[in-house]
């Protein structure tokens, strides 16, 4: 089947391919549905959308595979920063329906019923005045709503802050509040605070940007299979999967085979090219992340089997990947540094069957992966596979449908990296989650809720997601197991130790510019 | 290792004999379904092949039938609702296997109520009967052989649980069947329909309208969960020869059961995986369905209670992740119902609220096992039901699917017959059409 032609000026570019750019803001505003309409009608002529994101995104990534100028050193190689000035608007719950459009909340309940009420589900503090809290959110608490989140980007820092003036005072201008604006950057090695790189494994969106036939948004650097019946990966690791799964009004993916499409089906004309996004804004305790895996990996090591294990050891397990991204199932001795080709042969693996060896398009050799059906190198509670299970069936079904809850992540860290050492040193950093899907409550919230906080699933009963899971209030803390062999011992450990605290966010709707004009006001859309 | 299978989670409602016969029953089972095997297969049964060293693997899945959310994935409220309902045939048009003579040999389905709910977890929403607000939730994984045996071998013990678990009011007339009503019962000699008035009925009034005590769906039974896991150990080839791995086309290729549900895949493709990495597979001792775990971090009671207050284990054990029956209530004195407390941010109006947050789970073991497992063909296909396109189902190799249009999306509903509604929802079948009670198809 042809793949459908994406409506390349009405996406928003973050929505896909990403704005990845190095540096952005995140604004939140507050305002009546009459301002927010006035805001959107003033900021629409600036909207990015997809057809500017890819057309840059693929002169830099020629560019710099020409200079060998990869990750952040690939912007701005051509004749030094250019000054992007990047802007994607989404719209609250609230707004939206005072305006009359109920598309968004008609098909998304949790988006509907908004973050700060399904905050407690996601696994957050529900004691007011506990940190965490959503009462005390530095944005988006209840008591202080967003209408409209603004997402920023430029690929300097001095151009972010001048465009993040200018359109502030527009907002300003048009009688909306500011309740929060504020910068996040891209890491060197592009990690996250806790020091592992991030942000490796996304799932490739299929369609087309053009009539031409493979003019692809996500560019297929390995063959199609000749198993009909098996996943197309895009590259190596990265699954194809409809776009329907983020973007209104295309194919979805069908829940029970990797290749096929669902049918569109009927759709809100509203959401047609839009997608929901999810904002959290997440701190993270650098101080008390190191001192809590020291002592995990200290009650690990009273097991004999594991008495040799370092504190770095525990941590990269706890992840599923060593700082550098590399996964442990194709690397599981050690740290081998940066990849020395593609992010690639750091993506090549599954965890219930072997994957061969393959060579990409590009003439890449990418040499194969054992299987860990049982979790004894990657645990069944490592993030890496808590959140995305690759070949295996879960309790929601088969691995077709784990296709079903990927997410397109947009998250970039916020604040200033931590030193060495453990002590904390009072510094708010964090990471800005973002994703889009086509549903936060089918998507995002199974991921976060089912998975991540579960001790149970996806998988079996080895443990939660206990790097980034907000589960285990309870007695046992968040908990943990390793296993050398099937048959066990089983080594459970578990902390009660919190090391990221929600500080805010909120669930929006990322529409399409006509969608977007629509709700401005502007005559004659949707 | 045990010298015999003990009742679910272990509970006592049994005397001496009563478990050594349940054991028995429970063995007939397992060397039935060894038999469908081929020689050399990888399925066995603890009280034959006592495994102390037996690897363990829980498998858990989600308790809210996956169906429902494929029918309507938008719609939270709509399946919310219907996995509610009362029915006589469910949404795939499938009914209870009894039936009542048609005439001839021709019989047609007796038209008993069950819940549509077929994850091997049901639910029951009791309402006040004024307000029509949420008292209290029932969740029940207890299997219907259970019952029915305890219903042949001590009458009297199971009427006193009814009391205890559902109604003083109820009588033993109400739990056995006062009329004639036949099942087809499996024979050497063929299939044979029995009359079972005078017989323990699994649908009766105080299980399925007006109670919950023990699984009601078709396909929630424990002989057809050992059927399904004695299934999957067989490894399955397609056209080319190459091995099946994925859940999804196993299920079509094995037809163990539904491609619809989250548990069955999901069962089938974890012990087809052990014995392609070289195990012999059972279920572990006590064989049993169970609840495995509620997340209770979404719910938030009133007037600072704790959720986990509202949450009691009726029957089962707790801590092995063996919960048969358990409650979800306001505690004893508090000043609020249901409806009060919040469920991901919204009023808890429907048990299906609370289901979305059980976890089911079966509790497999492993031993290795030298050689190379027999391996099969495929007996089945999937194909897409028009109506509902997101919904699969199973089809003879040879049989033509039925074309899917360019509408199908927003297609007509799935037939569905209330228990309210009187009538054969279907025509009269010959003996050979009777399915078999045991499939999780």
């Amino acid at each position: 089947m042809l793949e459908s032609i994406l409506a390349v000026y009405q996406i928003q570019a973050n929505v896909a391919p990403g704005f990845r750019l190095p540096h952005q803001r995140v604004v939140a505003l507050g305002a009546g549905a009459a301002t927010a309409r006035e805001v959107a009608r003033l900021l629409l002529p600036r909207l990015t959308t997809m057809a500017e994101a890819v057309a840059y995104h693929r002169r830099r990534i020629e560019l710099a595979k020409e200079l060998r100028a990869f990750g952040r050193r690939s912007f701005g190689i051509a004749g030094g920063p250019s000054g992007l000035r990047w802007l994607n608007v989404a719209i609250g719950a609230a707004p939206l329906l005072e305006v009359g459009f109920g598309g968004p909340a008609a098909a998304d309940r949790s988006f509907a019923t908004g973050l700060p009420a399904r905050s407690a589900a996601l696994g957050d503090p529900k004691r007011p005045g506990e940190a965490g809290h959503k009462d005390g959110w530095i944005v988006g608490a209840p008591s202080n709503p967003i209408a409209l989140l603004l997402i920023l980007g430029s690929d300097e820092l001095a151009s972010l802050e001048a465009f993040g003036g200018e359109i502030e005072a527009v907002c300003r201008a048009a009688g909306a509040t500011v309740l929060h604006a504020e910068n996040g950057a891209r890491l060197d090695g592009d990690i996250e605070h806790f020091g592992f790189r991030d942000g490796i494994s996304q799932p490739g969106v299929r369609g087309r940007v053009s009539a031409a036939p493979d003019n692809f948004l996500t560019r297929r650097k390995l063959p199609v299979p000749a198993d009909e019946d098996a996943p197309e990966l895009a590259a190596p690791g990265e699954v194809l999967v409809w776009p329907g799964e983020f973007i209104f009004g295309y194919p979805t993916q069908d829940p029970h085979h990797f290749r096929r499409p669902s049918p569109v089906g009927e759709v809100d004309p509203f959401l047609i090219d839009g997608s929901f996004l999810v904002f959290r804004r997440l701190r993270q305790h650098v101080g008390a992340f190191r001192r809590a895996t020291r002592a995990l990996a200290e009650e690990l090591r009273a097991f004999a089997e594991y008495a040799h294990v370092s504190d770095d050891w525990l941590r990269t397990h706890l992840v599923g990947r060593w700082p550098s991204g590399a996964p442990l199932l194709r690397f599981p001795h050690g740290d081998p540094g940066p990849p020395p080709g593609s992010l690639g042969a750091f993506n090549h693996f599954a965890f219930r069957d072997a994957t061969p060896a393959v060579t990409t398009g590009e003439g890449e050799p990418i040499s194969g992966a054992d299987a860990d059906p049982s979790g004894l190198v990657v645990a069944l509670h490592a993030h890496i596979r808590k959140v995305n299970p690759r070949d295996v069936g879960t309790n929601l079904g088969p691995a077709s449908q784990t296709q079903k809850l990927r997410l397109l992540r947009r998250g970039i860290p916020y604040g200033p990296p931590a030193g060495p050492g453990d002590a904390d040193d009072g510094v708010d950093r964090g990471l800005f989650f973002l994703s889009y899907q086509r549903s936060i409550r089918e998507q995002f919230e199974k991921l976060v809720q089912d998975w991540m906080n579960s001790d149970l699933k996806p998988e079996g009963d080895r443990g939660h997601d206990v790097l980034v899971g907000q589960a285990g209030r309870d007695a046992d803390g968040r908990a943990c197991v390793f296993a050398r062999s099937a048959s066990g011992p089983f080594r459970r450990i578990a902390t009660r130790q919190d090391w990221i605290t929600p500080t805010g966010g909120g669930y929006f709707f990322c529409p399409s510019a006509a969608s977007l004009a629509a709700f401005a006001g502007a005559p004659g859309e949707v | 290792m045990p010298e015999s299978f003990s009742p679910p989670a272990f509970v006592e409602d049994l005397n001496e004999a009563g478990r050594a016969a349940w054991s028995t029953a429970v063995l007939g089972w397992f060397r039935t379904a060894e038999t469908r095997l081929p020689a050399g297969h990888r399925f066995f049964n603890l009280v034959d092949l006592p495994a102390p060293d037996a690897a363990s693997a829980v498998i858990p899945w989600n308790a809210f039938p996956r169906k429902f959310t494929l029918r309507w994935p938008q719609d939270v409220e709509r399946r919310w609702r219907t996995a509610e309902e009362i029915v006589t045939l469910d949404m795939n048009g499938r009914a209870a296997a009894y039936y009542v003579p048609a005439g001839g040999d021709r019989w047609a389905s007796a038209n008993l109520p069950f819940r549509d709910q077929d994850e091997y977890c049901e639910w029951r929403a009791y309402r006040d009967p004024q307000s029509g607000r949420l008292q209290r939730v029932v969740f029940t994984c207890e299997n219907p052989e259970y019952w029915s045996f305890l219903a042949a071998s001590d009458p009297e013990r199971l009427v006193e649980l009814y009391r205890t678990l559902v109604d003083p009011a109820v009588t033993r007339d109400d739990l056995f069947f006062q009329t004639a009503v036949f099942r087809p019962e499996f024979t050497q000699s063929g299939t044979v329909m029995e009359n079972q008035r005078g017989r323990y009925n699994p649908y009766n009034r105080w299980n399925t309208t007006d109670g919950v005590v023990h699984l009601t769906h078709p396909a929630n039974s424990l002989q057809a969960e050992v059927h399904l896991a004695a299934d999957a150990t067989l490894v399955r080839v397609d056209e080319a020869g190459e091995v099946l791995v994925d859940d999804a086309r196993l299920i079509c290729c094995a037809a163990y059961g539904s491609p619809n549900r989250s548990s069955d895949p999901t069962i089938g493709g974890k012990i087809n995986e052990l014995v392609r990495n070289g195990l012999a597979v059972t279920i572990g001792d006590p064989v049993g369905l169970y609840i495995g775990d509620i997340d209770l971090q979404p719910i938030e009671p009133p007037d600072g209670v704790d959720a986990a207050d509202c949450w009691s284990v009726v029957r089962g054990r707790k801590d092995d992740r063996m919960i048969l029956r358990a409650e979800f209530a306001p505690p004893e004195g508090a000043g609020f119902d249901l409806e009060d407390v919040l469920v991901g941010g919204e009023p808890l109006r429907f048990g299906s609220q609370l289901a979305e947050l059980i976890t089911i789970v079966i509790h497999g073991r492993g031993v290795e096992r030298a050689g190379a497992a027999p391996q099969a063909g495929c007996d089945s296909k999937c194909c897409r039901i028009p109506a509902t396109p997101a919904l699969l189902t199973l089809a003879d190799l040879d049989a033509q699917c039925p074309a899917i249009g360019p509408t199908a999306a927003a297609g007509p509903e799935a037939p569905r017959v209330l228990a309210s509604l009187t009538g054969v929802p279907e025509g009269p079948l010959a003996l050979g059409q009777v399915p078999d009670r045991a499939s999780r198809v």
